[in-house]
């Protein structure tokens, strides 16, 4: 005993030389019997009474234990063995540099040993590793080695034959190989990217592509080109088509959007832009008067642009983003791309609602499913402020399923009409589900959208520039002494047929719209009519009314996941004249400069309709109540 | 009785030869003991990596971070031979196919584990704190995760969790990560014993996601028992 105790005391000798000039400190001591006999294989175990540091040695053959670099403080040890009674030195102190000697004797006679392990070892809470070095036992530490490696000298049970084949698939879910009976894993899902848990390609307004061919490492780049010929049977004589920004021309090849540009990303910082080549550049902007309040032209500034923003990226729980800019509004669901659509023209509620907004928003991810986007804008599709007021509003989008989402988008504040004080409040939900799959089958997929929409302008009846007459007041439930009813319900619905693969797709759908007050329709281009000029000859004052139904039949081909050939046939119609007609919508000799006045048939502008008597007489555009149409789009998104 | 006792005999030394040989007080245990532990037992599993598939750059876009781990790292023009208006329909991935990685998960607070580490082989294991059930999965290399070491504890923390047949899913209270300095990295997550699971539960699934590689691994708490009791 006497040698056993010069042995600790070399010990505490030796860790205190080491830990003299250190922040902590050792304990050593001696695990003997009731007959003073070392005790070999003793759990040992110490806990710091903060409850901060638990930790667990075994005695060696001559009872002796240590624990090095042990944080300074109040501690207790028990010692545990089988055949033993617990035995518990209640409190320790640890100081910094020193070694604390703890010998645990205990004071029972041993008890004759059974298979049974004592209770309190079974029962002991999570407990630390060994503080002593045990590569000299014969095995290799683990997780200093080469994966490789360690499966091998440690001879690990061979892998069944059948989990490699399937570990080089990255769709294969992990196979048990240890000696536990082999379990099913379930399959590999991505929990942490939002909406990445599940593929969601098969969504309206959502790209297809799986692949992405050009992405870089700080550079993703996105190639869009949208090209179509449409036939109408108006067949105008203009080639010219309104109430539609889905398609400008008739009986020619439009190019309708030619998209460039991509994401910047590094570290934190977002960046993406993407232009906005052909037809759109103008058939767009021009709904947005905002611009002409005040100078600098911003329609030219930004019309070739349909999305350019900034943006930091935060790792806040599944992300949150701050970004400034112009970007894509998906008020009315359909993407402003048609590459990512069920369909080439959506009805009203789409087609009239925003498609991008500039201003500012937040993209805050609390979980992999769901997003919250509050904005702060300049107003309803507006590249500037109407008035005094942004707006503000948002969207909530939910993905609970891999077939199931729904988004709502709510606006409200902006005061977005020239000249006048109305505000304006909208909402906008869709949902979207797709109720059946099976790979298998030739017709394996279908889903269908729905989307509600419904908001009004209150206000205005005073003057608000000067000189100008101050816009009619209006509310939003019905028409009064005072007031005017201006509100919009809309809904659209469409439900899309997946075959062969994704190779093929058939979607039938369609929707209305009623505007009592006309301030959700599109202005049809006559004479160059734009948001701003207004045109004597389709007027959108409050009591107006408009209302409008149209459905779509689409047939795509898809014969990569890059590109869509696509055909579909559209019928709309609308309670007054609107479509172009065979006549067209421009004036003889063409647009005048003049749209907000009316046209005479030698082209000179005219104050009222009465004035165009020496000129040949008023001309008048040829509006139809009712359009069909075929389109024939090729589109590639890359 | 001597024939009930001839038939019996070779059920007994079945049931005898079924017997682990770690099953046994720990003061019998050898190193070939604390091996089998390491290496065979309920406790410890060997599973091969899954990986996720690569996200595309709207998927990207739609979670808000162009960055996210499934960025795909681009494959130049070469990409391009895919592309085609009359094209067969299919694409080459331009992800890079991804190795075969095999790792180990070991219920590391159950007590055959912990004295198995302790009696036969690994000082490499982490030191546990607390009172959680604590599950390490060793040998995860870094460069196959892609994941970025800054925010990894808290987006480890997130994406992984327990779940009990029941239904019931038990969040990690914390997950640590140890390094080794060589590209290999060992991952110990830690669930609140609060979590109370018991030998009625025939299943726990352990999930856990890593950059781009994901763990998915069935534990039996009916085999987990050390001397006929409960060991997690």
């Amino acid at each position: 005993m006497k040698k056993l105790t010069a042995v600790v005391s070399v010990a505490l000798l030796c860790t205190a030389a080491l830990s003299a000039q250190s922040s902590l400190g050792t304990i050593a001591g001696l695990v003997r019997d009731s007959a003073k006999a070392p005790v070999a294989d003793a759990m040992i175990t110490v806990t710091k009474k903060d409850g901060s540091a638990i930790r667990t040695t075994i005695s060696n053959s001559s009872g002796l234990y240590t624990f090095a670099d042990v944080p300074p403080g109040e501690y207790s040890a028990v010692a545990q063995s089988p055949g033993l009674p617990d035995i518990t030195v209640p409190s320790l102190k640890v100081t910094a540099g020193q070694a604390t000697r703890a010998d645990l004797t205990s004071t029972a006679a041993p008890a004759v040993m059974t298979s049974a392990a004592p209770t309190s070892i079974l029962s002991a809470p999570a407990a630390p590793k060994s503080e002593a070095t045990l590569a000299s036992l014969g095995l290799p530490p683990v997780g200093s080695l080469k994966p490789k490696t360690d499966i091998a000298k440690l001879d690990l049970p061979p892998m069944p034959s059948a989990a490699p084949a399937q570990a080089a698939s990255s769709t294969a879910a992990p196979q048990a190989t240890a000696a536990a009976p082999a379990a099913p894993a379930t399959p590999p899902v991505d929990n942490d990217t939002p909406f990445a848990y599940a593929d969601f390609t098969w969504m309206n307004a959502v790209p297809r592509n799986h692949d992405s061919v050009l992405d870089g490492k700080y550079f993703s780049p996105e190639v869009r080109v949208d090209t179509n010929y449409i036939y109408d049977y108006n067949h105008p004589i203009d080639h010219t088509l309104g109430g539609t920004t889905e398609g400008e021309r008739t009986g020619e090849v439009v190019l309708q959007q030619l998209n460039v540009g991509g994401d910047f990303h590094w570290d934190h910082m977002q960046m993406r832009f993407l232009t906005q080549l052909g037809a759109t550049a103008t058939a767009v902007p021009r709904n947005d008067a905002s611009p002409s309040v005040g100078q600098w032209q911003l329609a030219d500034a930004y019309r070739y642009l349909t999305e350019g923003y900034a943006g930091y990226h935060m790792n806040v729980q599944h992300g949150l983003n701050f970004q400034a800019g112009i970007f894509m509004s998906f008020i009315g669901l359909y993407s402003y791309y048609s590459f990512d659509n069920w369909g080439y023209q959506p009805s009203y509620v789409s087609s009239n609602t925003p498609w991008f907004f500039n201003g500012f928003r937040m993209q805050w991810f609390p979980t992999n499913k769901l997003k919250l986007e509050p904005w702060l804008i300049n107003g309803w599709q507006s590249y500037a402020k109407f008035n005094g007021k942004p707006g503000v509003g948002g969207q909530i989008l939910w993905r609970p399923t891999g077939n199931l989402d729904f988004v709502w988008n709510t606006y409200a504040l902006g005061q977005d009409t020239i000249a006048t004080h109305r505000t304006r409040l909208h909402e906008d939900d869709s949902m979207e589900w797709k109720y059946y799959e099976d790979p298998n089958k030739l017709m394996h997929r279908m889903a269908f959208s729905l989307t509600f929409d419904i908001g009004c302008e209150t206000g205005g009846g005073t003057q608000v520039v000067a000189g100008e007459a101050p816009g009619a007041k209006v509310n939003c439930t019905s028409n009064s002494k005072t007031a005017y009813a201006q509100n919009f319900i809309g809904a659209m619905f469409y439900n899309r047929w997946w075959f062969d693969h994704d190779k093929f797709g058939v979607t039938l759908g369609g929707g209305f719209m009623a505007n009592p007050g006309r301030y959700l329709v599109l202005l049809p281009p006559i004479n160059g009519t734009t948001a701003t000029s207004g045109s004597p000859y389709f007027t959108q004052n409050p009591g107006q009314k408009f209302s409008g139904y149209d459905y779509q039949a689409t047939f795509d081909w898809m014969p990569s996941q890059f590109v869509t050939w696509r055909i579909e046939f559209t019928q709309r119609g609308t309670n007054v004249p609107y479509f172009t007609g065979p006549g067209g919508i421009t004036p003889p000799g063409g647009n005048n400069g003049n749209p907000a006045m009316y046209a005479c048939m030698d082209g000179t502008p005219s104050a009222s309709a009465g004035g165009c008597g020496n000129d040949g007489g008023l001309w008048s555009p040829d509006l139809r109540k009712q359009e069909r149409r075929w389109t024939f789009a090729l589109m590639v998104h890359l | 009785m001597i024939r009930f006792s001839i038939f019996l005999l070779p059920v007994i030394a079945l049931v005898a030869a079924d017997e682990p040989t770690w099953n046994k007080p720990l003061p019998e245990w050898n190193v070939e003991d604390a091996k089998a532990v390491l290496t065979g037992s309920p406790w410890v599993k060997v599973v091969t990596v899954a990986y996720m598939r690569k996200l595309s750059e709207s998927e990207r876009r739609d979670g808000g971070n162009m960055e996210a781990e499934g960025a795909s790292k681009g494959v130049g023009i070469e990409g391009l031979d895919n592309f085609s208006l009359f094209g067969s329909g299919k694409s080459k991935n331009p992800g890079k196919a991804t190795p075969a990685t095999k790792l180990w998960i070991r219920w590391e607070s159950a007590l055959p584990v912990r004295a198995a580490e302790l009696r036969g082989a690994d000082n490499a294991a982490p030191t546990i704190d607390g009172e959680d059930y604590a599950i390490c999965v060793y040998n995860l290399p870094l460069t196959v995760t892609g994941f970025d070491m800054k925010v990894l504890p808290e987006s480890l923390k997130r994406v992984g969790w327990l779940k009990l047949d029941d239904g019931k899913e038990v969040k990690p209270s914390r997950v640590l990560v140890r390094p080794d300095g060589s590209g290999i990295a060992t991952l110990v997550y830690f669930f609140p014993r609060s979590a109370n699971i018991t030998s009625d539960i025939k299943r726990v699934e352990f999930v856990a996601q890593v950059g781009r590689a994901y763990l998915s691994q069935f534990f039996y708490p009916e085999e987990m028992k050390f001397q006929n009791k409960l060991a997690l």
